[in-house]
Order: structure tokens, then sequence, then C-alpha cells
């Protein structure tokens, strides 16, 4: 594929330049969330990662004892 | 002790680490010599020079909204049980304040300031780490952006790593007083960290979730949160694998904004509009009063004055004429929330209006209490305005006349003070339904408790007689 070289550059730079520092916890919840506020841009990123793993998230929390990506 | 001294001695001051700025471990502010300063470590570092030379920067520091910096020479401080690998030195602002002493539209200019740092951030690659409410500070009715080590060189792909930090500090404390009528304040004092998702969701009905805002940034994530708490997948990783760019965050931020200038709290009557409304003085006593409490003011130039019990602010105006900086406080938030927004569209820079319960002020809190701290530690007033202000402590807030004025004089200033003998009409009114245990409440004992702490140098009683003013002293 001729994007991975790209994403893989992308992924060091971001693991390098900025997990360092961040002390505040994003919450993995609230960053999806961010997608269906996102506009047509976050609506690509919910398709690239699949609307199968996205629409889990907003499963009854019931089911949510276990991480269903598991 | 609140203060941690570092030990080090120079030029007879010592440098004390500021105790609630702990939590980004790549920058801590300290004081020395009276100025306020902020370490930083070599990453923290290379962060402030990429930022020092953005426009995004110039231009916001340059109208004030991010507080005025410049980097000093690290030799010219003592050294420091921490090695920095620069410093740099901030404007001290006049007084502090936290989120629960400001009113409706003052957290709403607060949100609306940290949303606006994100958006035009977004343009020149740089990001916030937190959007903490306590990042914000206030010169007079103008909010002031102070941590600039939260600024940072955003890298594509990452989100927007303030958002559910936004939502708690700001967001979710206006829905719940915009939508339900629900004071945020003692929420927010009640908890460091915000409001939750969760807890923002139980305060809402069933009806709100048609409201702006509600299904998205709280019922959504509610429930995200729920979902993803025990993951163990990158979340972060995944979504800068899938693509996530800045559009994503500036749409939410956009919409965001759109919300929360939106947001309308339409309170129920309180204490202040009743006030209006009956006029509890009639018009040669206002004028006295006026006159008394201009004269006292003007005896000399003040560098803090505090107006407790300040209602709409007028004789906080007045006290602004000699003193550098005045607080303005009252306990009712409709009151605080009408001085802001005039003072705001006066442009008023030395008044501060805060919502401030004397009988219950703000305490020590956060991490060994130390991290926030008591309204009284946060700058000692010298001069202290207390109008119509003695009944509603004594009578209504149950408070000894002596340890009130004992905890006047421990302020430290000189006094502006009124009494409000118990023919007033307001008095008669406090009393009505109370059983009348207040021996200490009359203008003998009033008079003989004052006289024993402070010189009365001047006491006119007003007009119609139920009042009595008071400029008092401290005895040196």
């Amino acid at each position: 594929m001729k994007k991975t070289p790209f994403l893989l550059i992308a992924y060091f730079v971001w693991v390098s330049e900025t997990r360092v520092d961040a002390y505040l916890d994003p919450g993995s919840g609230s960053m999806l969330v961010q997608l269906l506020l996102g506009g047509v841009a976050g609506a690509a990123v919910i398709m690239k990662l699949g609307w199968q793993r996205f629409k889990d998230v907003f499963r009854s929390s019931k089911a949510k004892q276990t991480d269903p990506n598991e | 002790m609140s203060e941690i001294a570092l030990g080090a001695e120079a030029h007879g001051a010592k440098v004390t680490l500021e105790p609630g700025s702990f939590r980004d471990r790549t920058a801590r502010v300290f004081y020395h010599d009276g100025k306020i300063f902020r370490g930083l470590n070599e990453t923290a570092l290379k962060e402030w020079q990429a930022l020092s030379a953005t426009n995004f920067y110039r231009r916001l520091s340059a109208t004030g909204a991010i507080v005025a910096t410049e980097q000093r020479d690290l030799a010219s401080l003592p050294a420091t049980s921490e090695q920095w690998a620069g410093v740099l030195e901030h404007e001290r602002l006049p007084f502090v304040s936290y989120p629960y002493e400001w009113s409706f539209e003052m957290l709403r200019d607060a949100a609306l300031l940290q949303l606006d740092l994100v958006l035009a951030g977004l343009d020149e690659g740089i990001g916030l780490k937190d959007a903490s409410a306590y990042n914000l500070q206030w010169k007079g009715a103008s909010p002031v952006f102070v941590d600039v080590a939260s600024f940072y060189k955003r890298a594509e792909g990452e989100p927007w790593v303030g958002y559910r930090q936004f939502c708690q500090m700001f967001l979710y404390p206006l829905l719940v007083q915009a939508y339900r009528d629900v004071p945020f304040q003692p929420w927010m004092r009640g908890n460091i960290d915000g409001m939750d998702a969760e807890v923002c969701l139980n305060l809402l009905s069933a009806r709100d979730y048609a409201r702006g805002g509600v299904l998205a940034h709280v019922y959504l994530q509610a429930k995200a949160q729920k979902a993803y708490n025990a993951t163990t997948r990158d979340v972060r990783k995944d979504l800068s694998k899938a693509g996530f760019d800045k559009r994503i965050i500036k749409a939410n931020a956009e919409r965001l904004r759109a919300l929360v200038a939106g947001l309308q709290w339409k309170p129920k009557q309180t204490t202040w509009s009743d006030y209006l409304k009956c006029g509890h003085y009639e018009a040669s006593d206002a004028e006295q009063k006026r006159a008394f409490v201009r004269e006292a003011v003007h005896t000399r130039d003040w560098t803090l004055a505090w107006d407790i019990g300040c209602n709409v602010g007028v004789f906080s105006r007045i006290a602004a004429d000699r003193a550098k900086y005045v607080v303005a406080m009252d306990a009712d938030h409709l009151a605080i929330d009408k001085l802001y927004q005039a003072l705001k569209s006066e442009r008023v820079a030395n008044i501060l209006p805060l919502i401030v319960n004397v009988t219950d002020p703000s305490p020590n809190l956060g991490w060994r209490n130390l991290e926030r701290k008591r309204l009284d530690e946060r700058g000692r007033p010298d001069l202290v305005l207390a109008l119509a202000l003695i009944h509603h402590v004594v009578i209504g807030g149950n408070i000894p006349m002596a340890e009130f004025v004992e905890w006047l004089k421990g302020l430290g200033g000189d006094l502006v003070i009124e009494f409000v003998t118990r023919k007033d009409p307001m008095v008669v009114t406090l009393l009505r339904n109370k059983e009348d245990h207040y021996a200490d409440y009359n203008e003998d004992v009033f008079e003989r408790e004052l006289g024993a702490r402070f010189r009365i140098a001047k006491r006119q009683p007003l007009g119609s007689g139920t009042r009595i003013m008071y400029h008092a002293q401290l005895a040196h």
C-alpha cells in the first residue's frame, strides 16, 4: 500500500513528539465521540476504522464487562 | 505551610514552588522575589521556543488573551532542586480566582476563550495538552489564559486531547445551569476535575435530550466512556492510523463554540432581584451612604479592596476610584452575573466580580489541600467594604458578632462597615421566622466589639435612623 510509509512516519512522529508529554488521559470513548462530531472528516475516519468496531462503542453497557474488540 | 520552600536563598528571597502546579511534569510554577516564574524542562523549552515564534502566540498575547510572558536568564535566579532547561516570567495577575467563584457568564466567556485558542492554534499546528478551567484567570472582566506550557506542537493524527476535560470543566457545568437551573459552583468546588458525563446525564431530564449538545456531548460520551473504560486497545494509535486530522477537531470545536455561545441561563428570582424591587433605602440615605464611602475611599490609595456583599457593585465602583484592584464578592449568583456583564460591556479592568458566601468562603482544596487556596490566602485587602452585610452574617448566618468583627480585623485592612439596627425593616424580616437568639445583635455590642479591635475614625447615622456607617482603622 502506498499509504503505509506515510502512516508509519506519521505514527513515529506522533509517538516521539506528543505522547511523551501527554499527562492528561483524553479518554478512549471521548476520542471516538470526536469522530461523530467531526463532520465529513470524522465520518471518513469512522469508515476507515470500520463501522462494526465503531458501533460497539455505543452498545449496551451490559455487554461491556470485557472489551468487544479483544 | 502552604508553600514548599526549596531551600535556596538569593537576594534574601526564597524560591517557593506553587503547590498547585504539578500535574504537567514538564513545567512548574514557582515564586521568587514577589514575581511569578515557570520552570521548563528541555521538551517544554523547545515547545516554548516554537510557540513564541508563531503568529498565533504573538497575536493572542498582544490582545491580552494569553498572559504576558518573557523568557528569563536561568542564571539570574537562584538554583532550585529541579534542573530546569529554561525559565519564563509571567505577569502577576492581581487576584487568583477559581471556577467555583465565577458566574454563568464568566464560565461561558472562559469556555469561549478556551475554544478560540483551540481553533486558532489548529491553523498553525498548535494543540493544547489540556482544557482545565483553572488555566484561565481574570483581569477585571477579561479572561486570561495563564498556562503557556499547555501549548504544544500538534502532530497530524492527534485527536483533541482536552475535549473530555473541556466538557467536564466547562460544558457540563454550563449545561446543567442553563437547562436545569442547577448551580454549577458547588459541583466545581466539590470535584477538582469538574463534572463527569455520567453525573451531568443524571442531572438532566429526558426532555433535555432534545436540547443542544446533550445527545452528542453528554449521552454518547457517557456511553462511550463506559464502553471503553477498560479497553486495552490503543485508540489514539488506531485513530492516527485511520487518518484523524485537524478538520475533525475544527468541526467539533466550532459546533461547541456555537452551542456554548447560545446557552442561556434564565434564573428564577433571587434575593438580588427581590432587593432591586424593594429598594431598602430612602433616596437621601442612599446618597449619604455613597458620600460616606467615597470620603473613606478617598483618604488614600489602596492596593486591593474587597467589597464583601457587593450586590450590584455600586460601592465597588467607588472603591475602584482609588484602589488598584477591587474584588467584588456576593453570595448571590445573579447579582454577580449582572455585575460581570456590566463591567464587561464597560471594559472595566480593575474590578473582579466573584461569587463568595462570606459565611462559607472557598477553602483549601485538592491534593494535600494545597492545590486551590482559600480565599484569604490569595491576597489580603488593605481596604474592606462590608455594607448592608452584618445582619445577613449574624442573624442570617448565625455567626456570633464578635467572631465576625474579629475575622474582619484579621483581613488586615481599613474597614468601612454599615450597621443595620434592629429597627430596620430588613432586620425585622430576617427575625420574622426565627427565635431571637441574637442578644449580641445590637448597636452597643457592635460598637464595643469594633472599638476593641479598630480605631473608629468616623461614625455617621444615616438620615432614616436605622443604619449607621463606620470607617474603622486598624490600631497599630
